[in-house]
């Protein structure tokens, strides 16, 4: 069943149906509250000003205004961890076919950050290429979903990592640098933006339904010292979908509304004795907030209310897209109650593939690939497009080389991780479909125009939500920090609609 | 005339080549034309004759620049009034470029109007002209047709110091000197090792060094990504190549600090946290019987001069709770409350600040706040790995016992920032106990993150930003100076120079070197030469309760293992001696050990970086501190303890300075820092920020009253609680009345009591404190935590219930989810300041978590054990235990509604539970409710 449109804005208690129920007033006082904590207006005078920011007294997720208009009102992070392997999906190199068993020129590899990046042979892709859509970008035959929706993707053939390590490069994608302790772009986007949906947690993460949690475990979506209210908060499609949301112990359901009610009453009779503190206010709301976002959250994961088609799309109900079509789909429901951010992540590293990248990349993409298609297509069926950034890639790509422990093993070949050039893409809200920006080598080893780093890619993202990366900070110790750090900084003009 | 494009520098000034290596600034005071030549169309020839810095620059910088950047005051380490002067350049680097002339540090700042700042005299549009075609015009000077000097071009020994000490001292120089060989100074490098000097002066085909660099012997490659260390770069071993070239000439070992007083001004040094507190005698007020301490005349002359007053004396229950909040983190127990009611004799209040002072419960409520502010993590962070710190444990608990004793703040510095320097432990295995705290101590400069225990991530850089997170923790914790931007460049609004961070950094050197660097953690490939950073000393008694420990541990294995070896095809006894062999084991304890920072007197040069960058270094500097705290008044002396030659005396010598008694910051800023304690705000509200930036005290009177008050009574902090919360400001009610809400709408007057959530640990330890699952037991290793698979983490229990937060695991990627939930931080460096946020996840955690089910349940059959089964007395000694307080009629209806129609609701629910079960469930019920009440969780 798919249900109609007003009924989830029903749910979501955003700000403008806070003013209609102002008269209840018991949103009163937590609508001055909202109020008086729209103090995200006034960053950029805070930025421009030097003076000393003012923090707010309480760190909520009330959606803020952004620093000008925004192109998109949510993302979705498709976060490949592992590595997907540019030369085999979007990049495809004519050169690694001539060049088949040689070693790469040593010009082309110079800014090798190990010695082992330089090693082996030059490896041709297994796949085929084609060119696809109007924009006729060259596609492997692992996407073949994705090949059909390639019309609305920008296509980034030049982004680089600093690190070729998993643990550093993945916390720089994240954070902007190699080490963990900074806030991840989900926190700083919920810190600038709050969230359109009070019930739903503001920034969510799906990840891997065995539990084997990602690379950097939760540090992926830790808000370090940005308040840990801006934390990513991991939902699960089965079971209790997020921590406590659902008591650890049984009691009759009449039980658990009495005690609310308990709680209420007693609140009500406490605040009475003490008047002008909206603190309290705030408290009440926030309890009632709890008893609703266990409604909400358990309806938001409901996918018996999709279609049979829309499931289908998604790939769910097929053995190798089940998960992450379900996963995929929540992420819609998601975006589609208000929710900011959503992150989604493969299981284990299925990226990473050092050895037979013929099997083990065709089986990532079998994966993936339809449900990534299918999400886009829904969010363009359904006009969610427009308002969503959709962002896929991996901390960094592969090495055009073979990785092989000697010759005779070269069938069963991977490749290692490569750094020094990658693709990724965006889609949705304010990116200009169709594009493919820069390029890298001959041999797809390094990009080499229009490069894009990783601070470049964020403040892209930040500016598609109305934020500039210089502007968005947040006050530690005497220091502006930013997502972008002290880093050179260029937003992608390119790929903007 | 000569045009040498790429001259060497003069000086101490980057070189030139590595520069423009870098794409940075290259420039020769004397001839500069580079570039300029395709734009001379542009400008005239007149241009070309006339202009001059002497007769045409000059005079513009003298009426824009020079105040900040002439002979008196050099900020940024720049003087533009001289010719030579100008040509040296700043801190961050020299001011023309020759390939670009509109990209030089001098026009682009003057041009993109960066400088002079705003609120000074700006550029005309013609004067920014002049400077322009001078520059284009190739920037000439009237001296301009001496020829350079050969040591203008010279190469110093101070660019090829640093370039040793990064490639080449981890095997020759401090710890190692392999072949015999030190390259610490060009003394020992002449002296060479056992196959020679290390270097020939003027023949670079001899010289050894270059020739093992060359070849990449050196630095050998198998140490390479182990010890942390870059091949040397090309640009590297041609300026060693040069300089042995021209004669390996020495350098002064002159630092310029003469000069460093210049780096601020005097108007700057006036700035009021600069100068010391005044001392002010307390105000007269109208309402003089509200002056019960100092504190309350000068709090009142603002309230008066608003039309305002304090607010009512809060009732004696509000207080007890407050009060009993504030210094144990915990609430009172029913027999205090009743205690403190039936005492009226005068003083009775008083008496109970003292009772609560002495409680032990108050070093782990205060200790608290300090190990917030030095970072305390039982992990490294930094990695994904967040390895354990094994015994950082020790700093905590010397943390709690100096507030529990009261130890003078000033003691309390010296020992945390140069406990090592007052003892003499470098023999033997034990200590006193006294002694060995000194050491413990320390700890203080060990709690940053530190990622150095892994390859990858053991480099000069991560190093570097393992002393920046420390310096950074001491300058804003303790002194308010904000002195982290100062690493990369000039303090923007503090006068805190670019050098004034090194010097600082400086002061650390003989424990803190990141040219001899070691290592936090044993790991995998580690490098076999790497050292470990732990002392293995202990008291006497330690060493031998763990001695025997281990003795009878061992002995048992060993027998076990005696008769595994004579058993013979009994597989079942082998199994089972296996096993208890595993078990044995496993009770065996590590050795004790202690993680300090100790100095080892051979502290490395410490240069600039420019830009932060240790690849750039500029000018060599001395220990020192911000020179803005140095006129006069606060002298500062380095002085070697006499018990050990090997040490610098440095870090002593910063703490003595720190702690004297009218010392600008010190006292301030951690009376402050107590005040927002008490009060929810500062006096300054800014904790760790002091300059500018920071806000102004709202009563600057009271901030030095308070600091002289504190000092004057032996830093003790005990009297500073008395004196604040002795005071009628502290007794008002936290009622708001409309009135306040216009007049004070932020308490900046403090015309109330702020009323305030309990943070992290106060929630989880009131819980498990008044469900009577509160183990007391203090100190020693923290306790271990459980992560369930949906990702809770919960701290494991006792076998009497949970011990305090403090005592838990503080694994920075691992905190309990209660405690973060209600705004516990991850520690990164340290925090300041925490914030208090209002969140679903804390309804949700306090409604749903198992773990506070249990303990309400707990509570509930804590009030039948004490009041048995009456349900009036059950409600009432629940609002005693809970809320301090006896529950009001209206109170008491609603909760024996409340319990009737729960305990129904168990009996018809699925369960259908028995009558007398249904009666308890529901009182565990109400308590869990109680739990979750404003009333418990916000303190009037």
């Amino acid at each position: 069943m798919h249900i109609p449109k007003s009924q989830i804005e029903s749910e979501m208690l955003s700000r403008r149906n806070l003013f209609s129920r102002v008269g209840d007033g018991l949103y009163a006082a937590a609508l001055t509250q909202l109020l008086s904590a729209d103090w995200y207006a006034n960053s950029r005078l805070q930025a421009s000003d030097h003076t000393n920011s003012k923090k707010p007294a309480v760190y909520d997720l009330t959606a803020k205004r952004p620093h000008f208009e925004p192109r998109a009102k949510c993302v979705i992070h498709l976060c490949m961890q592992g590595g997907p392997s540019q030369v085999d999906l979007f990049d495809p190199k004519p050169a690694l076919t001539k060049f088949d068993g040689k070693s790469p020129p040593r010009e082309l590899t110079q800014n090798a950050i190990f010695e082992n990046d330089r090693t082996g042979s030059l490896m041709r892709s297994p796949f085929r290429f084609s060119q696809h859509g109007q924009s006729g970008a060259w596609v492997s035959e692992l996407l073949p979903h994705t090949a059909q929706e390639v019309d609305q993707l920008a296509i980034i053939r030049s982004m680089y990592n600093v690190h070729p390590n998993h643990e550093p490069a993945i916390f720089k994608l994240q954070s902007g640098q190699t080490f963990p302790g900074h806030p991840v772009l989900g926190s700083w986007i919920t810190y600038g933006l709050g969230t359109e949906n009070q019930n739903l947690p503001a920034y969510v993460v799906l990840a891997d339904p065995s539990q084997r949690l990602p690379v950097n475990g939760v540090e992926n979506w830790l808000a370090a010292y940005v308040p840990p209210v801006y934390q990513g908060t991991p939902m699960r499609a089965s079971g209790t979908p997020l921590l406590n949301l659902k008591p650890d112990f049984q009691e009759p359901a009449a039980v658990t509304a009495a005690k609310r009610d308990l709680v209420a009453r007693l609140d009500r009779i406490h605040k009475n004795q003490r008047s002008n503190q909206p603190v309290l206010d705030a408290r009440i709301s926030n309890y009632e907030m709890a008893a609703r976002m266990q409604l909400a959250a358990t309806r938001a994961l409901d996918l018996d209310e999709e279609t049979a088609p829309t499931q289908q799309m998604y790939g769910i109900g097929e053995k190798d897209t089940d998960d992450f079509g379900k996963r995929c789909l929540l992420a819609r429901r998601l975006v589609e109650r208000g929710v900011r951010f959503v992150q989604l992540y493969p299981r284990g590293q299925a990226w990473d593939n050092h050895n037979d990248i013929r099997n083990s990349l065709s089986s990532i993409c079998r994966q993936t690939d339809k449900p990534v298609a299918g999400l886009l297509r829904d969010l363009r069926e359904r006009g969610l497009l427009d308002s969503t950034l959709v962002l896929w890639g991996g901390e960094f790509g592969r090495l055009p080389m073979a990785q092989a422990r000697n010759a005779n093993q070269l069938k069963t070949a991977g490749r290692d991780h490569g750094p020094y050039g990658f693709t990724s893409w965006m889609a949705g809200g304010g990116v200009k479909a169709g594009t493919i920006y820069g390029s890298t080598d001959d041999i797809g080893y390094a990009s080499v125009e229009d490069r894009v780093s990783i601070q470049d890619w964020h403040a892209t993202i930040l500016h598609l939500l109305g934020l500039h990366h210089r502007e968005l900070f947040f006050d530690r110790n005497g220091l502006k920090e930013r997502l972008t750090h002290q880093f050179e900084t260029r937003v992608i003009e390119e790929i903007l609609a | 005339m000569p045009t040498p494009l790429r001259s060497f520098r003069i000086h101490n000034t980057v070189l030139a080549i590595s520069a423009t290596a870098l794409g940075l600034l290259v420039f020769s005071a004397q001839s500069w034309t580079a570039g300029a030549a395709e734009d001379s169309s542009r400008t005239t020839d007149n241009d070309r004759q006339s202009l001059t810095f002497e007769k045409h620059i000059r005079p513009i910088l003298a009426a824009k620049c020079f105040e900040c950047h002439g002979e008196k005051t050099q900020k940024a380490e720049l003087n533009l009034s001289s010719s030579e002067s100008f040509a040296r350049g700043g801190e961050s680097g020299e001011l023309l470029e020759s390939d670009s002339p509109e990209d030089g540090l001098l026009y682009s700042m003057l041009a993109e109007r960066d400088m002079p700042p705003e609120g000074k005299p700006q550029l005309s549009a013609n004067e920014l002209n002049t400077v322009l075609r001078w520059i284009r015009n190739g920037a000439r000077f009237d001296q301009s047709d001496t020829e350079e000097s050969a040591s203008d071009i010279a190469v110093s020994e101070h660019d090829v110091i640093p370039i040793l000490f990064r490639r080449c001292t981890m095997c020759h120089g401090p710890e190692y000197q392999e072949g015999g060989l030190d390259l610490r100074t060009r003394a020992a490098a002449i002296q060479g090792g056992k196959s020679g000097p290390a270097f020939v002066a003027n023949k670079p085909q001899k010289s050894l060094m270059l020739e093992r660099i060359r070849k990449r012997l050196c630095p050998p490659k198998e140490d390479l990504g182990q010890a942390g260390i870059e091949p040397t770069p090309a640009d590297e071993l041609e300026v060693l190549e040069r300089w042995i070239t021209i004669g390996a000439p020495s350098a002064d070992a002159d630092t310029n600090e003469q000069s460093v007083e210049q780096l601020v001004s005097d108007a700057e040094r006036n700035f009021w946290s600069f100068q010391p507190p005044k001392a002010v005698k307390p105000p007269s007020t109208f309402h003089a019987e509200l002056v019960r301490t100092p504190i309350d005349a000068f709090l009142l002359e603002q309230l008066e001069a608003a039309g305002v007053t304090y607010s009512p004396t809060a009732d004696r229950l509000t207080l007890l709770r407050r009060a009993t909040f504030d210094l144990t983190g915990l609430p009172p127990a029913p027999e205090e409350v009743t205690e403190f009611l039936q005492d009226e004799q005068p003083g009775a209040y008083e008496r109970l600040i003292d009772r609560l002072l002495a409680s032990p419960r108050y070093g782990e409520r205060w200790g608290r706040y300090w190990l917030d502010l030095a970072g305390y993590a039982d992990s490294e962070g930094k990695r994904s790995a967040d390895m354990i710190r094994p015994f950082a444990y020790r700093y905590r608990d010397y943390v709690i016992r100096a507030f529990n004793d009261d130890v003078p703040y000033d003691r309390f510095l010296i020992e945390q920032i140069a406990g090592d320097e007052l003892v003499d432990y470098v023999d033997g295995e034990t200590l006193p106990a006294d002694q060995l705290e000194k050491l413990i101590a320390t700890g203080f400069l060990r709690m940053a993150p530190d990622g150095t225990s892994a390859n990858p991530v053991n480099r000069l850089t991560d190093r570097i930003e393992v002393i920046a997170d420390t310096v950074d923790v001491v300058s804003s914790g303790l002194m308010g100076l904000t002195m982290k931007c100062a690493q990369c460049h000039s303090h923007k609004y503090d006068p805190i120079p670019q050098r004034d961070y090194y010097r600082f950094v400086a002061l650390f050197k003989g424990a803190f070197d990141e040219y001899d660097w070691m290592t936090p953690q044993p790991f995998n490939n580690q490098w076999s030469k790497s050292r470990k950073r732990f002392l293995k000393i202990t008291t006497a008694e330690e060493r031998q309760e763990w001695q025997e420990h281990q003795d009878t541990i061992n002995a048992q294995i060993e027998a076990l293992n005696a008769e595994q070896k004579a058993l013979a095809n009994n597989k079942t006894r082998a199994n089972q001696i296996k096993a208890e062999v595993k078990s044995l084991t496993a009770q065996l304890r590590p050795e004790p050990m202690i993680r300090a920072l100790w100095d080892r007197g051979r502290p490395s040069p410490t240069y600039m970086y420019r830009r932060g960058e240790p690849s750039q270094p500029g000018p060599l500097v001395d220990a020192g501190i911000p020179v803005v705290l140095t006129t006069g008044q606060s002298p500062f002396a380095i002085d070697p303890p006499q018990h050990r030659a090997e040490k610098t005396g440095r870090r002593l010598a910063l703490a003595k300075w720190l702690t004297q008694p009218d010392h600008p910051l010190t006292a301030r800023v951690f009376v402050n820092r107590v005040w927002k304690h008490h009060f929810g705000v500062g006096i300054v509200e800014s904790l760790d920020n002091f300059g500018k930036l920071g806000t102004p005290p709202s009563h600057p009177e009271l901030l030095d009253w308070l600091a002289i008050e504190f000092v004057n009574n032996g830093w003790s902090l005990k009297h500073l609680h008395r004196v604040i919360m002795t005071s009628t400001a502290y007794r008002q009610s936290s009622e708001v009345t409309d009135r306040q809400t216009q007049i004070d709408p932020e308490n900046r007057l403090l015309s109330r009591m702020p009323m305030r959530r309990m943070d992290a640990e106060e929630v989880r330890d009131s819980i498990l404190l008044i469900a009577g699952k509160l183990d007391e037991r203090p100190f020693g290793p923290p306790d271990q935590v459980a992560i369930r698979k949906d990702g809770l983490v919960t701290a494991l229990p006792s076998d009497s219930g949970w011990r305090r937060s403090v005592y838990i695991r503080q694994r920075r990627k691992e905190m309990p989810t209660i405690l973060e939930t209600f705004d516990l931080p991850q520690m990164n460096p340290n925090c300041v300041e925490r914030v208090n946020s209002t969140i679903v996840s804390q309804p949700l955690h306090l409604l749903n978590n198992g773990t506070i089910h249990d303990l309400a349940n707990s509570l509930a059959e804590r009030l039948v054990s004490e009041v048995d089964n009456d349900r009036h007395l059950q409600i009432e000694r629940a609002f005693l235990i809970a809320l301090s307080r006896t529950p009001t009629q209206e109170e008491v209806e609603i909760a024996e509604q409340s319990l009737k129609d729960l305990e129904r609701y168990h009996q018809h629910g699925e369960r259908k539970s028995a009558t007398e079960e249904s009666r308890q469930l529901a009182l565990a019920d109400f308590c869990q409710a109680l739990i979750n009440s404003a009333a418990f969780l916000y303190i009037d």
